[in-house]
């Protein structure tokens, strides 16, 4: 497992990357217009491909390689297209439940959490990857923070897909990846999911006049 | 060779789907689909009696396999789509206000929608790879997704939206568990099997780390627990079960239910075998008896027929995590003939349900008084669904529910069980005061069932099925629950 | 001996360019607009012009009003001093370190506020007002990024730091070091009085936070404060670029050569700011005064988050 150990450039390099892919997430949760915020998310997926890809290089198997690639294709490219093409329509500034601010705070103390319990549990890793266990568990815990706090349809989505992309950080530095036809799968999945969700976005539109989750109150009991 | 065998339930109704959505005529689709339906229940009905008589095999190179446990899902996924899709024929062809068009939906596309979830299913019940499991039930929530938004409408929307983020999100912390697992498996055995290989990981799982499998068992709880509605995860049930069409209700609640449930139990095997059993079967029976408990309330106090409905479902599928949790094979049997039995009764359910809202033309409960003199036969049906629901005799549900609860007192958990029983007992009390109300008194005027006869024969295959069942247990169905009981506690 | 004079020829150079690298960014801002723009040496042409003309004091100021550009200006370059330009020499290490810096910034500010209320208008109070609820958002953000690099070097000597940042070339990279690098920029780009938080070439008194201090001030004073705040611009820069981004420092001790590509490094450093910063004004808009409490609390939340995962990590 830990044939990486002495690869110092590597490791230097995801480490950046897991800081841009925490970084990115960070800005998703302050960031008021719907566009930057999309835009936030695509460089988010653009680190985590560019993360798979130096382990890829790292471990000289092609089929990280080939996944890392799927994911910026579909992760960066396609999924973040869907989401502006929304965004952009989008009139007002990102609604929330708990103000801008305090949500920041929230946040970091999810980093916090995250860093600590993620050493309590794996230990002190001494491979490339050290620093995207904690990363990824933190922006798990992010992504379902804005899914929760976040009022808009469209912002719910993007919370998913930040949740997702860091269950696929959290893959690729536990294991270097899954088997390729696996994470093929995933992606493939995931693209679907988002253009589901993207055609609910779409009739949440055009059935409430704006798609925010708080006027969807018929159902209860 | 025998990876066809495995494939024939997947590959029939995925086939099909392909069909209806290149066909051009409009006229055939539902024949093309009923063919897709029918050959693939066959086919799972032939994989069942394969895996059952002739034991559990691994194919596919490690990707796809056959259980008991598999094998029931199968045979619970194929028989109710051909009952669905029959009755969706003629539910679909009458649109009364209340559910007004099909939002402009491409001829075929419902047909489609529903075989591909089909196929889903089966493929989750067959693979062998967790991952692919995953993938095959994540494309089951998708489907459903589109199915429970099929109305216009803001509530069917809401529904919908509802469904697909509670879900998405149980899905990805089951992805979440796998990737865990796979971590345990790779750091440990090495990459034998992808190292995501369920028959790989059970075999080797007294040899992986406890603390990655109790980390991947938790949130595998938590994600398949959203996807088939555990307690606290089941906000979205009586909303999505409520407002989807009823076909695409009994659908949902039945075939992709008792595939979630497996996944849950693939995970919980081999967590049985890593931690010892005591540590997950309690976590399931809480999770279980807390989704038994919950659905009570809600079950006395409901305004909407087909609400009550999905509560009880909530009840249900906790009962069948609970039996998981027990920790005797007795009640486990009785768990998986619940799973079973259940189906049975859950699809009849939500067909009637679909019955009700074309005769009364509303959701609410006091809007369907005196059916049984209205329309004698439906008032039956409703009478065999109710039996079904709160476990009366002759149904299945009866013998299944206290098989279970016989297991669970002479097991270690019998104050679970206890609990349980307290708690049906009081769901008991809410379900028969809400069904003599519908089945009693005067016939409201303007109730007619606009549906043709004919759409009541898999309401009525159902309730024979139900009933039979609880009267007496064939020797194949015995074998195949023997079997499931088997690959859950090896 | 070498290694001060090196000290005292970088705080002469940090005095002599920062005039200079004001004109330069509006230069390129001025390109990018479409402009030819001023000439690059403009801002030392304005200081001479304000250096000989004749100072007006208001009747209300105090002996104080009197010493404060002087000493804001002696304050500036003390700072400058303790920064790492070129060489990581220890320099003036015996006499401060990263806290000191911090300090002589912040009595710079206080001294600026206090010389705005001298003259007794509504604008210097408001002005000071504005320019403390900044200080006091921006100062611990910077203080705690700048403590997440003196973790590694165990110490909060800046050359020290510098050196062991640079000596590690690589280690610059790590998920702490960008938190800390981001917020450690959100701070500067508060503190320089630039577009996103303050204008400088507006005088409109609603939105004015740096013209509101000196607007009672004139003449040679005048001039002495905006070199001040020149040189201070500079100083925060170099920090952040010879920090984060120690390539092409000098180690102690080192020839001409390497001082002077080192040299070299730092301007080319330089430049690429001048030009993000340009860019930045060109295409953003300015916040509102609400809003930048909330931008420097994220830069204090990165800066804390920096701060804590780096330790933790580090074990």
């Amino acid at each position: 497992m830990n044939v990486l150990t002495g690869w110092l450039p590597q490791s230097n390099t995801v480490n950046l990357l897991a800081g841009a892919f925490l970084l990115t997430a960070l800005l998703i949760v302050t960031r008021r217009r719907p566009l930057e915020v999309v835009t936030a998310l695509r460089v988010n997926a653009i680190a985590l491909a560019l993360i798979a890809l130096t382990v890829a290089l790292a471990t000289g198997a092609w089929h990280i390689g080939l996944s890392a690639g799927l994911s910026l294709v579909i992760k960066a490219g396609v999924i973040p297209w869907l989401l502006a093409g929304r965004a952009r329509r989008m009139t007002r500034e990102v609604r929330t439940r708990v103000s801008i601010p305090t949500g920041a705070l929230l946040c970091g103390a999810l980093v916090v959490l995250a860093f600590s319990q993620t050493r309590e549990l794996f230990g002190q890793r001494a491979d490339i990857l050290a620093a995207c266990l904690p990363v990824s568990v933190a922006v798990t815990l992010i992504g379902l923070f804005v899914m929760v706090t976040r009022t808009q349809a469209l912002m719910q989505v993007v919370g998913l897909v930040l949740l997702e992309n860091a269950i696929f950080l959290a893959a690729v530095s536990l294991t270097y990846g899954m088997p390729l036809v696996v994470e093929a799968g995933v992606l493939l999945d995931l693209l679907a999911g988002v253009t589901v969700l993207g055609l609910f976005v779409r009739r949440l539109e055009d059935a409430l006049g704006e798609a925010d989750t708080e006027r969807l109150t018929e159902l209860r009991g | 060779m025998t990876a066809l065998w495995v494939l024939a339930p997947v590959l029939l109704p995925a086939l099909a789907a392909g069909a209806c959505l290149l066909l051009r005529h409009r006229s055939a689709m539902p024949r093309v689909a009923l063919a897709g339906a029918v050959s693939g229940a066959v086919a799972a009905f032939a994989l069942a009696m394969r895996a059952v008589g002739g034991g559990p095999f691994v194919t596919a190179a490690g990707w796809l396999h056959a259980d008991g446990l598999s094998a029931l899902v199968s045979v619970i996924g194929g028989g109710v789509l051909v009952a669905t899709l029959l009755h969706a024929r003629s539910y679909l062809a009458v649109l009364p206000a209340l559910e007004p068009g099909d939002g402009g939906w491409a001829p075929g596309r419902w047909e489609a929608t529903m075989l591909g979830l089909a196929a889903c299913v089966q493929l989750s019940a067959v693979s062998n790879n967790l991952g692919l499991l995953w993938i095959a039930l994540e494309g089951a929530t998708l489907a459903s997704a589109v199915l429970v938004g099929y109305y216009r409408r803001t509530d069917a929307l809401e529904a919908a939206w509802k469904y697909l983020l509670l879900c998405s999100v149980g899905i990805a912390l089951a992805l979440f568990a796998t990737v865990l697992l796979h971590y345990a498996a790779v750091s440990r055995i090495g990459e034998v099997g992808g190292g995501l290989e369920w028959t790989t990981l059970r075999d080797a799982a007294a040899a992986l780390d406890p603390r990655f499998v109790r980390l991947a068992f938790l949130f595998a709880l938590v994600g398949w627990g959203a996807k088939i509605g555990l307690a606290p995860m089941h906000a979205w049930v009586p909303d999505a079960y409520g407002r989807a069409p009823a076909p695409a209700s009994a659908l949902l609640s039945t075939a992709v239910t008792a595939a979630g449930v497996a996944a849950l139990l693939r995970f919980a095997t081999v967590a049985r075998t890593a931690l010892g059993p005591e540590w997950p079967e309690r976590w399931l029976a809480l999770f279980g008896v807390v989704s038994v408990v919950v659905a009570v309330p809600f079950l006395v106090a409901q305004s909407e027929y087909k609400r009550l409905l999905a509560w009880s479902s909530v009840k249900h599928t906790g009962l069948v995590v609970l039996a998981a949790g027990l920790g005797t094979p007795l009640a486990l049997f009785g768990g998986l003939l619940h799973l079973l039995s259940q189906s049975a009764a859950k699809s009849l359910g939500f067909m009637l349900g679909g019955h009700l809202l074309r005769a009364s033309g509303s959701h609410r409960l006091d809007h369907c008084q005196g059916v049984l003199a209205a329309d004698r036969g439906l008032g039956t049906l409703l009478l065999v669904t109710g039996i079904g629901l709160t476990g009366l005799p002759p149904s299945a549900t009866f013998l299944s529910q206290w098989l279970t609860l016989a297991g669970g007192f002479t097991g270690p958990r019998p104050v679970f069980a206890a609990v349980a029983l307290i708690a049906l007992a009081a769901g008991f009390l809410g379900l028969v005061f809400h069904w003599v109300c519908m089945l009693t008194g005067p016939a409201r005027e303007g109730f007619t069932d606009a549906m043709p006869r004919s759409a009541r024969a898999p309401l009525w295959a159902m309730a024979v099925v139900l009933v039979a069942l609880g009267v007496w247990l064939p020797a194949p169905v015995r074998a195949l629950l023997e079997s499931a009981v088997q690959a859950v506690r090896p | 001996m070498m290694d001060l004079l090196v000290v005292i020829a970088q705080t002469v150079l940090v005095a002599l360019l920062a005039p200079v690298w004001a004109g330069a960014v509006s230069v390129v801002r001025a390109r990018l607009q479409g402009r030819r723009g001023a000439p690059l040496l403009q801002r030392w042409r304005d200081l001479r012009k304000l250096a000989g003309k004749e100072t007006v004091w208001s009747e209300d100021a105090s002996p104080l009003a009197r010493v404060v550009p002087t000493a804001v200006l002696g304050a500036t370059f003390v700072a400058a001093a303790l920064v790492p330009v070129l060489s990581t020499a220890p320099g003036l290490g015996f006499a401060g370190d990263l806290l000191l810096l911090v300090a002589l910034l912040a009595i710079v500010r206080v001294l600026l506020s206090l010389l705005a209320l001298e003259a007794g208008t509504a604008f210097g109070g408001m002005a000071a007002s504005r320019h403390l609820m900044l200080a006091a958002l921006a100062e611990p953000a910077l203080l705690l990024s700048l403590l997440t690099l003196a973790i590694a070097p165990g110490s909060t000597q800046l050359a020290d730091i510098a050196r062991t940042v640079a000596a590690a070339p690589l280690s610059w990279l790590s998920p702490a070091h960008l938190l800390a690098a981001t917020a450690m920029g959100f701070v500067v780009l508060a503190e320089i009085g630039r577009v996103p938080v303050d204008n400088p070439v507006t005088h409109l008194e609603l939105t004015m936070v740096h013209e509101g201090l000196v607007l009672d001030v004139s003449g040679p004073p005048l001039a002495h404060l905006e070199w001040a705040s020149h040189v201070r611009t500079l100083v925060l820069l170099t920090l952040l670029t010879n920090l984060f981004v120690p390539w092409g420092l000098a180690p102690a001790g080192a020839g001409w050569g390497a001082l002077g590509l080192a040299l070299l490094a730092w301007l080319a450093k330089l430049g690429v700011l001048a030009v993000v910063i340009a860019v930045i004004e060109s295409v953003t808009a300015r916040m509102r005064l609400f809003r930048v409490p909330e931008f420097l609390g994220m830069a204090f939340l990165l800066a804390l988050l920096a701060l804590t995962t780096d330790s933790l990590l580090r074990g």
